[in-house]
């Protein structure tokens, strides 16, 4: 029998909250974190509201500037080393580990291993190669590219905790994260770690989310109670967002030795690609389609065990109407007919951060036992006809849930979870 | 349907920010409308007001004692908190920046990066090969700062921002 993945810690550093029970409590009354935004002082730019995060500032080039949470002590030797996004990250995996229960000293003896997502710092490159040309590379900051590439978030954390096992980082832009948990989870079912940290994070400043501007992926509404409104017919692209989000993944003997409380059980995982365009979703949504199909298998369900889908829905037109017929074409055409709803509503997108948020999102819903709802979706598409997209946020105990992602070239992954039973899933 | 109902969520965080936190107030604009990237700031201005002061009295007077206490707190600066001392005195001048002190070679290279970006000059790694103590490395950042131009004219600090 393949051993059994638990998540038993989660950190969230996100627009509607920085704790598990400030974002469970914001999920389930429908509460989001979107506000009129100026990202760079031009008025002429059409993009006027985005998901910002509470209580940090981060958008100097200057770590020196920068204040968090003082419940959360970053040395200054880490610091130096960080961009932005990686302040999130550092105080989403103080978070979750304590709420595992977990200290630095049981992550470095090689059982542990570290999966980490992001597209990087484009503010933080672009800060420093502009330095260097002003005097013609004759010299730089020192730490200018481990703060800046992607895997900035991999080096730092893997170097700050000590960490020997599985460390590498992952990019397919929207799916970065999922592709993390996946092939975390299967470095636990292969028995390669006992524990994989998953973190994914995200910038929210004009050169990480303005480039989408130019592709009309960008929302032009000024209304932030619906400027993110995922299946709606109204949609008109996508709300920004910055943050990060850890799950501690922990193979079933070990969480169960150390008594850890876990969230759910991490049932199964797969991926497909549409195989069609560098930036947009297959219009059917093939690619999503047999990546759903493939996680059930993984995951020995049916359709119809399904009980809520965490869509990726990002609020783009191509891209909702792309899931809406996948889910359509996996789950209608079967008679089964899942709770869904796109988060993003509430969060903004959060990019690579996306699939490690909403999974995370997931989890507390198994947990809590409620199910998130679409409260921004004012008149639904009707391409989405036939599928249950409630407003408000359910009561409920669901037993098993999807969580989809879906990112750029066509990458889809999609993960389900199962809720922990009284026996603990045994 | 009616816009969703602020309300205070149940666990505010605290903040290190010397600015007022906002609740976490999901929807609730906490920040409004944000400038652009704000300018770079003097890489002094998180110092001391005692250092500041000390690196315009060297500018304006070419104040050796004064770019040496500059030099002093930039160094102190960007020592790693693993090794810090909490009692710490003025390290000797025989303390060497590695074995004694704790700093690893890139926090080195930083406070390369700073002391050239302060101070408008660039320093190879030739230069370095002799530099390992504190006496050293004061010594050398006198006779390079000597050796540059514009230092002790033209106030040039805080067009730049070394991170």
């Amino acid at each position: 029998m393949s051993r059994e993945v638990f998540i038993t810690g989660i950190g969230f550093i996100t627009s509607i909250g920085a704790s598990a029970s400030s974002v469970a409590h914001n999920l389930k009354e429908g509460l989001h974190g979107v506000a009129p935004w100026d990202f760079c002082g031009n008025p002429i730019v059409p993009v006027k509201v985005a998901a910002p995060v509470p209580h940090f500032e981060v958008n100097s080039p200057s770590w020196r500037d920068w204040t968090w949470p003082e419940e959360y002590n970053i040395p200054r030797e880490t610091l130096r080393g960080l961009a932005p996004h990686g302040v999130y990250a550092f105080c989403a995996m103080e978070q979750a580990l304590r709420d595992a229960g977990l200290s630095r000293s049981d992550l470095t003896d090689g059982g542990t291993g570290l999966f980490c997502a992001s597209a990087g710092s484009a503010f933080t490159l672009h800060h420093n190669l502009s330095q260097a040309h002003a005097c013609r590379f004759e010299r730089g900051n020192p730490m200018g590219i481990v703060s800046s590439i992607a895997g900035t978030l991999n080096f730092n954390l893997a170097a700050h905790y000590g960490i020997t096992g599985a460390v590498t980082g992952f990019v397919s832009a929207c799916a970065s994260s999922s592709h993390a948990l996946g092939y975390a989870t299967d470095e636990i079912r292969l028995g390669r770690q006992e524990r994989m940290l998953v973190v994914g994070a995200e910038e929210l400043n004009a050169d990480t989310i303005l480039p989408f501007a130019p592709m009309r992926a960008l929302s032009a509404s000024s209304d932030p109670a619906t400027a993110s409104r995922p299946f709606d017919l109204n949609r008109d692209g996508f709300v920004g967002t910055g943050g990060a989000v850890v799950l501690v993944l922990e193979e079933g003997s070990v969480a169960r030795r150390r008594k850890a409380q876990p969230y759910a059980e991490v049932l199964g995982w797969g991926q497909a690609s549409d195989g069609y365009s560098v930036a947009t979703s297959h219009p059917e949504g093939a690619g999503l389609r047999a990546a759903i199909l493939r996680t059930l298998r993984d995951a020995n369900l049916g359709p119809e065990q399904i009980d809520y889908i965490n869509a990726h829905a990002t609020s783009t037109p191509i891209g909702d109407r792309a899931e809406a017929l996948a889910l359509q074409a996996v789950f209608t055409a079967a008679g089964a007919f899942p709770v869904i709803s796109s988060t993003k509503g509430l969060t903004g997108h959060g990019l690579s951060m996306a699939g490690a948020m909403e999974l995370g999102f997931c989890a507390l819903a198994l947990r809590d036992g409620f199910i998130p709802g679409n409260p921004h979706l004012l008149e639904p598409d009707p391409v989405c006809e036939g599928l249950n997209l409630p407003r408000a946020s359910l009561r409920a105990s669901a037993t098993h849930v999807l969580n989809n992602s879906s990112g750029f070239g066509g990458s889809n992954v999609c993960h389900v979870l199962r809720r922990m039973s009284e026996q603990g899933n045994a | 349907m009616s816009d969703p109902l602020p309300e205070p969520a149940p666990e505010p965080t605290p903040s290190a920010s010397p600015t007022p936190v906002p609740a976490e107030v999901p929807g609730a604009a906490p920040t409004g409308p944000k400038p652009a990237t704000p300018p770079p700031s003097n890489p002094l201005a998180k110092f001391p007001s005692a250092v500041r002061d000390a690196q315009e009295r060297f500018l304006a007077t070419g104040d050796v004692a004064a770019l040496d206490a500059v030099v002093l707190a930039v160094i102190l600066d960007h020592q790693p908190s693993i090794a810090k001392k909490p009692d710490a005195e003025t390290p000797a001048d025989s303390a060497r920046l590695i074995e004694d002190l704790g700093f690893d070679s890139l926090a080195l290279a930083e406070i390369v990066f700073f002391l050239e970006d302060l101070y408008k000059m660039t320093i190879t790694n030739e230069e370095l090969k002799n530099v390992a103590t504190m006496g050293e490395i004061r010594a050398f950042v006198r006779s390079k700062v000597g050796e540059t131009p514009s230092v002790g004219e033209t106030p040039k600090v805080g067009d730049s921002n070394p991170t």
